[in-house]
């Protein structure tokens, strides 16, 4: 089983124990009850189990009662607070990075109202950059922020390692340390939040750690970490994508190719004409669906008419969508026999794609239409109504 | 003989029964609503604005086909498409499915969207009642509308999965509102995992009550009608409880008609909705575990706490007693068809535990509550049971209600908190207590007649009456075009 696999299976069981825990204290209690003070005013057993069951009952409802409504009320004195001394804690922390030394004022807000402070430091940090940037993560430093969330970074509790996580971020080269073990905890959506801040931070050694990290991860994480990245990928194309792309294990690969997919950027693809003929099918499709971004050369062209045959329909119908959205009309033959696809995907991908040929596309298309076979009578017909209407972005929904 | 003692004996016994039953129902309760609890706090893991915009933009979203059978909805088409079509998602498409309305819910479409007829070739081939014309959009919305003779929501769910091309196809109900980020939240569970994920459910609540403007909910508030408010109580006691655990233990029996996305290849394969049931939704979950135990496939069907979907509740007992009796029989349906799954342990956890929870429980639940009644009233009659634990049995029984409805509400509040007043919050707590004395038993001898309906074999939906949300501002005219995201 994989390290994911079993830390889920961990958690899992932990969550069953801890359930079992509440049933056994909720039977314990009930017990109890019923031991110690119900059994000796009702002799009945039965009647006294049932009494105490009911007065259990009672306590857990008030008890639910009470956390609900002391939650709410805490939640309510917090924002009152907050709107009460945020206003001027913040005009201090901005008088401060703006170089007025506020230490004096910061410390006695520290001293009182250490939670809006620390609050007023994290919106300020998220905001600004520069010199400023390092005053405000110095105070962070000397009132203890940044050990206090170094410790939550460790917490049991997810969401709580994440806020510590998203705080660790503001703070610069100072938390890096952290940020890099972060990229190792069990939770994804924490890995995310550092890998986020790790590729921001402009050193190239951390970003291209972030994109050798996101290859490894679930679509989910790659999509998020993608966007993080496309700032940085001109250098990324020159240094961490070429390795990636001829890695042995085909998983890494499509991860790659999935990221530069997600970048949009017209760029020469590394290696491009072997992935379109790589082993793995997976692979070949998604290097198709790249193929725009590289732009057409003639490299290209035989094999996309070997994958217009490949035994794959995900590859077939790539390379058919490929020769639509770069107007090949060399490809007008090979697409014409895609019509006879077994595979109505491919057929249909292949009329749309006839179609973006423009006039002879169309002629190809209007004699298919009196075509006795009858998806293909009704594909042709489809693209050409949608190449009338204009609508080819709607192809394959 | 003695027959005195004979029926003493016996009632003794039905007695001691129906108590066991009880107990172990409760228990079954509240385990479930604490492993609800510690699950959804471990998986409560909100996207930040960065990383929710980052997937908004990213092509790796899977598409995902909205389809929405409607069958009279004029009144609230407009507004429902609309809030479909502005959806928070890089890559979705609307179906909405006319089942042969008699009121003008297809000329509404054709003239609000500016439909024309079109030639779309359906991709797939589940059987369905004929289709009369497809029809798109000449705006760049993508709006596909299927009319059809009338058939059914199963029906129509088939006719829009042939009608789809997308990956995931998200079957709701076009009367529903869905937040604007429920898609988003939705597909997660897909990105995660995407080769074993195969379905995934969201969180139905209650629109009563609630401020709502342009297709979408602004405020969110309890519903000023009783029988709404009881409702909201029963939804966030089966959502937030129930199926969360469930869906732990992957064995979630029902992704609510309302709202689940399905992947489509999956559902093709596996046949499409049931046409001849009612309850279409669990029996095609069920069908769905079905299959893939017997195959020994790995794969998951989840319930995700966060994706959003709003619902009117009927607001009338007449309609009420329809909808629960339909409920029902659709569970008598799904487990009917599906009971050689039961007590076999080669479907695991499902065929040990969740359906034959369901069956004993879920299904047989209502009549034995019933019995459990009429036997306390008759031993209270004869003398055999004492008025003070006839009262205690009705005292212990009501008050583990409102312990899980008030379970459910706390859930509410330490999670999604989408009740921001205290006053709210004072409200679902007094509806919790109250829903105990005199609902609970109602809905019990609805369910009951519902239960007794579908061993006879009784089909048929029933009407459901639309009051249309209730729009605190004006209509978009209907000049102003929808223009997708």
């Amino acid at each position: 089983m994989s390290a994911p696999g079993r830390r889920e299976r961990r958690a899992r069981l932990l969550i069953c124990l801890k359930t079992l825990c509440v049933l056994l204290s909720y039977i314990a209690l009930t017990w109890l009850i019923h031991h110690a003070y119900m059994h000796k005013h009702v002799p009945d057993v039965e009647l006294s189990l049932a009494l105490s069951f009911t007065v259990q009952q009672i306590s857990a409802i008030l008890t639910l009662l009470g956390v609900s409504f002391a939650a709410k009320f805490v939640r309510h004195y917090r924002a009152q607070r907050a709107e009460r001394f945020q206003p001027f804690i913040r005009e201090k922390l901005i008088l401060h990075l703006n170089g007025t030394d506020q230490w004096v004022e910061l410390r006695r807000s520290r001293a009182r109202h250490p939670r809006e402070l620390e609050e007023c430091v994290v919106e300020i940090l998220a905001s600004i950059q520069g010199a400023g940037s390092d005053r405000l993560s110095e105070v962070a430093r000397e009132f203890g922020l940044m050990r206090k969330w170094q410790t939550q970074r460790h917490a049991t509790n997810t969401s709580k390692r994440r806020k510590a996580i998203s705080r660790l971020c503001l703070l610069g080269p100072a938390a890096q340390q952290d940020l890099l073990e972060a990229l190792r905890d069990s939770d994804d959506l924490v890995k995310v939040e550092a890998a986020r801040a790790l590729a921001g931070s402009g050193d190239s050694r951390m970003v291209t750690a972030v994109f050798e990290m996101a290859l490894g991860q679930n679509r989910l994480v790659r999509a998020i970490l993608s966007e993080a990245l496309r700032p940085r990928a001109r250098e990324l194309y020159r240094s961490a994508v070429p390795d990636a792309l001829v890695s042995p294990d085909p998983k890494r690969v499509l991860a790659a190719l999935e990221i530069l997919r997600a970048w949009r950027k017209s760029a020469v693809i590394p290696h491009l004409p072997a992935l379109l003929l790589h082993a793995d099918s997976a692979v070949r499709a998604a290097a198709f669906h790249l193929l725009p971004q590289a732009g057409m050369a003639a490299e290209y062209e035989a094999p996309i008419w070997r994958a217009l045959e490949d035994p794959d329909p995900g590859v077939r119908t790539a390379a058919a969508e490929v020769c639509g959205k770069l107007k090949l009309s060399s490809s007008l033959l090979h697409l014409q026999r895609a019509l006879h696809d077994p595979a109505p995907a491919m057929v249909l991908a292949a009329t749309y794609a006839l179609a973006e040929l423009g006039a002879n596309g169309c002629k190809v298309l209007e004699s298919e239409v009196l075509s006795s076979h009858s998806l293909r009578a009704a594909a042709a017909l489809e693209a050409l109504e949608h190449a009338k209407l204009n609508r080819a972005a709607t192809v394959g929904m | 003989m003695d027959w005195q003692l004979i029926f003493y004996r016996s009632f003794a016994y039905l007695v001691h029964g129906i108590i066991v039953y009880v107990a172990t129902i409760n228990l079954i309760y509240f385990v479930m609503m604490a492993l609800g609890y510690l699950a959804l706090s471990r998986h409560n893991a909100r996207l930040t604005p960065e990383e929710r915009d980052a997937i908004l933009k990213s092509p790796l979203a899977p598409e995902v086909a909205v389809v929405a059978p409607a069958y009279n909805e004029a009144l609230t088409i407009r507004d429902s498409v609309r809030g479909m079509l502005k959806l928070n998602y890089p890559n979705h498409q609307v179906i909405v499915v006319n089942d042969g309305s008699k009121d003008d819910t297809l000329e509404i479409l054709v003239e609000e969207f500016r439909l024309y007829k079109s030639c779309r070739v359906l991709s797939g081939n589940l059987p369905h009642q004929p289709i009369r014309a497809i029809y798109e959009s000449r705006d760049p919305i993508r709006l596909i509308v299927v009319d059809k003779v009338n058939g059914g929501k199963a029906d129509s769910l088939n006719a829009g999965l042939n009608v789809a091309r997308a990956q995931l196809v998200a079957a709701v109900d076009s009367d529903s509102l869905l937040d604007p980020d429920s898609l988003l939240h939705v597909v997660k569970p897909f990105l995660e995992d995407p080769e074993n994920v195969i379905a995934c459910g969201g969180i139905i609540r209650v629109v009563n009550g609630c401020e709502v403007r342009h297709s979408r909910v602004k405020t969110v508030s309890t519903a000023s009608s009783i029988l709404a408010l009881f409702q909201t109580i029963e939804y966030l006691r089966a959502f937030l409880g129930g199926r969360v655990a469930l869906s732990f233990m992957n064995s979630l029996l029902i992704i609510s008609g309302a709202f689940g996305v399905f992947r489509r290849d999956v559902v093709m394969a596996a046949g499409g909705f049931a046409v001849k049931t009612v309850g279409e939704d669990m029996e095609l979950v069920v069908r769905l575990h079905e299959q893939y135990r017997t195959r020994k496939k790995p794969y998951k069907i989840l319930y995700a706490s966060e994706p959003l979907c709003w619902t009117e509740v009927p607001e009338s007992t007449k309609i009420l007693q329809r909808q629960r009796n339909r409920w029902q029989r659709g569970t008598v349906e799904s487990i009917s068809l599906h009971r050689r799954m039961l007590f076999n342990p080669k479907f695991g956890i499902l065929g040990m535990f969740a359906l034959p929870y369901f069956a004993l429980f879920e299904m047989f639940g209502p009549a034995v509550e019933c019995l459990g009644y009429a036997v306390t009233l008759t031993g209270l009659a004869v003398g055999i049971i004492a008025p003070e634990v006839a009262i205690l049995f009705f005292v212990v029984s009501v008050l583990f209600g409102i312990l899980l409805s008030m379970s459910a509400i706390v859930l509410e509040e330490f999670t999604t908190r989408r009740y921001p007043l205290v006053a709210d919050v004072v409200w679902l707590f007094t509806a919790a207590v109250a829903e105990n004395l005199g609902f609970r038993q109602l809905l019990t001898w609805w369910r009951t007649q519902g239960l007794i309906d579908g061993l006879k074999g009784k089909t048929g939906w029933g009407a459901m009456e639309r009051r249309g949300f209730q729009q605190k501002a004006p209509p978009v005219p209907p000049g102003e075009r929808v223009l997708a995201p």
